[in-house]
């Protein structure tokens, strides 16, 4: 287990590498002239001149590769066009309502569907299955944005329920901590604040979870009834084990080993629409202010934060295959 | 040739399942919208009238039958841009997957069957890619290439091409440990003649089915690009792009600019998952992914 | 004479597949005495594990039905049992180990796990005395190191040794009856005797009978006091050892004999049996095995033969009789 683990940690830092080497080539192919952006839409030739060679950007591309990256290993992603501000400061002050966001869709959608996958898997062939299974494919059909705009427009607008916009409303104060509003909510024993910051993710959660609960609760569906067809639950049951103890103890056990696999796979997924979920909803995170980057076509900010959220999903990819080897028997114990 | 008659009987049994089936119809009519979109729309998608923004359609009375959708922000009618953005869909979906299709099959083969570097190599840039969530990786290549719609089939193409060329190599790598590739070698087949004739037709079923569950997604990439105005410019009609104004339309309370298109794309995508996964449970036993 | 521990009456277990009502067991009687080894033999898909599988209702549900019959079991008709009080006797008073070893332990629990679950749920002793009896119970099935290998995975164990663990699990709550199917079938030559050796010193130790499915006639004659032949859902012979080699009366059965190499240096040919396994939706009329039957008489194919004593304690289903 621990060769296994030792392993994968030393196949991610080429991953990293790799990623760093994309997202660095990928903004620097983009036409026009990088220098010409920065110095403004009025610099004049002197200037836009003197712009290139103080930033490097007359040197041969992999000189200017390493110069990015051995300043991006330091934590210097550089300065953003727009604010002028360092990127990596903003990135930071930004992740935390990504990483809120994007944990309580996953908690929606891993515990809505497993239970949803399970049940299905039980009862086979009955209503609930049918109407379960047709509801997850419809659910991962879904276009998120248009999810969340028809979520806003009825809850939000249509029956006024819910919050549309942002993580609190204006009235409220909150001292943060850790940036995870509920967490700070609770540390700091402010009620009103915690049901606020709850009310405002409710929307945005489900809109971001319901792709990938759907999937999970096809995946989980699909690997029950599978262990259920293996001759160890066969066994079980000869033994006297209350059905209850069979699926619960003994199948679902079994099952969560490909589960979890897909779970940390759906962690993309959420990544990727929390992009466009947090556009909707005006939410302050990290995947909005990579769009607005790209509209602004602020370079050192579509690296900084393309570089982070892809690293972010690397480690998450670790954190799920050293999962899976600690809970699979056949790998954690050679 | 066998592959033909291959089809033919797949095609016979897809039929047999019910939810396929449904997929394939649904798939149909979109088809069908997508060739004779002139015949079908009321209205001309681009055609612009300021007094008429944000008309409901044929559900609040017969005098707003004209626009039986209702119209967008800029009174353009909401039926006849769906009908229109059919066509352009469509063809995002079919040529992005057809270049990851293409790029997949041609990496992959090489990857399983000739092993060693090329493999290693070839599946770490595959990695690499898979690094990033899809979408994000294609506005970031978008960010470099700049918006379009052809630039967005690109985009939309790249992501797509490392996991087809992971399920063709992970195939390839099955058919080449079989005993008759031995054979063929012995014989003295060269390389070529190996990977066309007897690795390729095994390889094109799970492509296939793989390459159809993958327009549904590119299909939803292309919208989301759409919605974030990286895909197709304006005014051009479609079904993303007329979602992206809609912030003012829901605070005017014209849902149905916002409803109608969305519609459109989840029942494409829809279609295209019943066929994907009717497909998919056909050759199951085989297509272990 | 023991008395009768197990008696099955006129048992029919069909099965509904989508094309048609499979009669996997249609109409099987026997006993089993206190004690003593029955052995159930026939060729794969005459029913015998279906057999096993009724008599804990293990059969798939719902598929699967007990249309008609009886199951005796220590004075308890099992058929009327509801699933809550079979509960209660499967792995406590009935137990059943399969032949595969390699995929029937749960993988992703310790195989003491497995054992420990038993003792707790059926004779509610708590972990600790459990944990302690699995390791005895692993000593007794001749499993070396049993502390260390009580905490192993599946994986790490060899066929033979899984089995083994299997047996330990059905045997922990001292069952009266221990149902094997196809024990060894998976299992090494040199491993499988060593099983069946295993289990015929241990049931003498737990006084446990043990109904024996095999298809293996050797087996049979090594470690079975009676034997049960079984033929398309049907018996066709039932005896004691002896007799049944000694003097088999069924075409069938002689068949069977037949097609076993000898040892006693008479070279003869192997002699195959013509034909195939009848399909059990639409059984052949009559007797079931006439159309395969050398010996077979007019009456054969109208008339469905019915068990009857030809001498004490060997019954056959024949017409020629």
């Amino acid at each position: 287990m621990v060769r296994y683990v030792l392993r994968r940690l030393l196949f991610t830092i080429p991953v990293l590498f790799g990623i760093s080497l994309v997202v660095f080539l990928v903004v620097r192919l983009a036409p026009g002239d990088p220098a010409k952006v920065m110095a403004g839409e009025h610099a004049s030739p002197e200037f836009i001149e003197a712009v290139r060679v103080r930033w490097g950007l007359d040197r041969p591309l992999y000189v200017q590769y390493g110069i990015w990256l051995s300043r991006a290993l330091r934590g210097d992603l550089g300065l953003s066009i727009a604010t002028k501000a360092p990127v990596l400061q903003e990135v930071l002050g930004r992740f935390p309502a990504t990483l809120e966001l994007s944990l309580v869709a996953m908690m929606f959608a891993t515990v809505f569907g497993m239970a949803a996958g399970i049940l299905s898997a039980v009862r086979q062939y009955s209503l609930f299955d049918y109407l379960a299974m047709v509801g997850a494919l419809i659910g991962i059909s879904v276009p998120v944005f248009w999810l969340g705009l028809m979520l806003m427009l009825f809850f939000g607008l249509y029956l006024d329920l819910l919050p549309i916009s942002g993580r609190l409303d204006p009235g409220i104060t909150l001292r943060t901590i850790t940036g995870l509003y509920l967490l700070d909510a609770l540390l700091t024993r402010n009620g009103k604040a915690f049901v606020n910051a709850l009310a405002h993710l409710v929307l945005p959660g489900v809109a971001l979870g319901t792709i990938p609960m759907a999937l999970i609760a096809r995946m989980t569906r699909s690997a029950m009834l599978e262990v259920i067809r293996q001759d160890f639950i066969r066994t079980e049951r000869a033994k006297g084990l209350p059905e209850r103890l069979v699926i619960y103890r003994h199948a679902l056990r079994n099952a969560l080993i490909p589960i979890v696999t897909v779970i940390g796979m759906e962690f993309g997924l959420l990544l990727g629409g929390a992009i466009l979920t947090e556009t909707i909803f005006a939410w302050p995170g990290l995947g909005r202010y990579t769009v607005d980057a790209v509209y602004a076509r602020d370079y050192p900010a579509i690296q900084g934060a393309v570089l982070f959220i892809a690293c972010v999903f690397v480690i998450v990819n670790l954190v799920t295959d050293i999962l899976y080897a600690y809970i699979n028997p056949r790998i954690r114990y050679r | 040739m066998r592959t033909i008659e291959d089809i033919a009987e797949t095609f016979r049994l897809l039929c047999r399942n019910r939810a396929a089936l449904a997929g394939l119809v649904i798939l149909g009519v979109y088809v069908f919208v997508a060739l004779f979109p002139w015949l079908l729309a009321p209205n001309d998608p681009l055609k612009r009238d300021l007094a008429l923004r944000y008309q409901p359609g044929f559900w609040a009375g017969k005098e707003f039958a004209r626009f039986p959708l209702g119209t967008d922000y800029l009174g353009r009618c909401v039926l006849s841009r769906i009908i229109w953005g059919t066509r352009t869909s469509l063809l995002v979906g079919v040529i992005a997957v057809s270049i990851s299709t293409g790029l997949g099959m041609f990496l992959g083969l090489l990857s399983g069957y000739f092993g060693g570097w090329v493999d290693i190599a070839l599946m770490r840039v595959v990695d690499i890619l898979f690094a990033f969530p899809s979408i994000l990786l294609a506005i970031t290549i978008m960010a470099a290439l700049g918006p379009g719609l052809e630039k967005a089939m690109i985009a939309i193409g790249i992501v797509y091409t490392p996991q087809m060329a992971r399920v063709v190599r992970s195939v390839t790598l099955v058919i080449r440990e079989m005993e008759f590739i031995e054979a063929e070698r012995a014989l003295g087949a060269s390389h070529a003649r190996i990977l066309l004739h007897h690795i390729l037709p095994n390889v094109l079923a799970p492509a296939v089915v793989y390459a159809t569950l993958s327009v549904a997604g590119a299909i939803l990439d292309a919208a989301a690009l759409g919605f974030l105005g990286l895909g197709a410019m304006p005014p051009a009609p479609e079904w993303g792009a007329m979602l992206s104004g809609s912030h003012k339309a829901l605070t005017s309370g014209a849902w149905w600019a916002v409803a109608f298109p969305g519609l459109a794309i989840m029942l494409a995508v829809l279609g295209l998952n019943l066929l994907g996964d009717g497909m998919r449970d056909l050759l199951d036993p085989r297509l272990r992914m | 004479m023991k008395p009768v521990l197990l008696q099955v009456e006129n048992l029919k277990t069909y099965i509904t597949t989508h094309r048609g009502v499979v009669r996997a067991v249609d109409g099987v009687s026997f006993e089993i005495f206190e004690e003593e080894t029955l052995g159930l033999v026939g060729e794969s898909g005459c029913g015998k594990s279906m057999t096993a599988l009724s008599i804990l209702k293990l059969y798939p549900k719902p598929q699967g039905k007990i249309v008609e019959g009886k199951i005796v079991f220590e004075g308890e008709d099992l058929v009327r049992k509801d699933e809550e009080e079979m509960l209660k006797i499967r792995g406590k008073r009935i137990s059943m180990i399969f032949q595969e070893p390699m995929t029937s332990l749960d993988p992703v629990f310790p195989v003491g796990e497995g054992i420990v679950e038993v003792l707790m749920l059926h004779q509610g002793l708590s972990r600790s005395e459990a944990q302690r009896e699995a390791v005895r119970l692993l000593r007794m099935v001749r499993i070396p190191e049993p502390e260390r290998r009580v905490h192993q995975y599946p994986h790490q164990l060899s066929g033979g040794m899984r089995q083994r663990v299997m047996i330990a699990q059905a045997l922990a709550c001292r069952p009266k009856l221990l149902i094997a199917d196809e024990p060894t079938t998976a299992l090494d030559v040199t491993v499988q005797a060593q099983i069946l050796e295993l289990i015929r010193t241990l049931k003498k130790e737990t006084k446990t009978a043990v109904l024996l499915i095999t298809h293996d006639l050797g087996v049979v004659a090594e470690y079975c006091e009676r034997v049960a032949v079984m033929y398309a859902g049907k018996i066709v012979e039932k005896a004691d050892v002896l007799s049944l080699f000694a003097r088999p009366l069924h075409p069938y059965t002689r068949a069977l004999l037949g097609a076993l190499p000898r040892l006693d240096g008479k070279r003869s040919r192997l002699e195959a049996i013509p034909g195939s396994v009848p399909d059990l939706i639409a059984p052949p009329s009559g007797c079931r095995f006439h159309p395969r039957c050398r010996e077979r008489l007019p009456r054969c194919s109208e008339e469905e033969p019915r068990l009857w004593e030809v001498e004490k304690g060997h019954e056959v289903a024949c017409h020629r009789l």
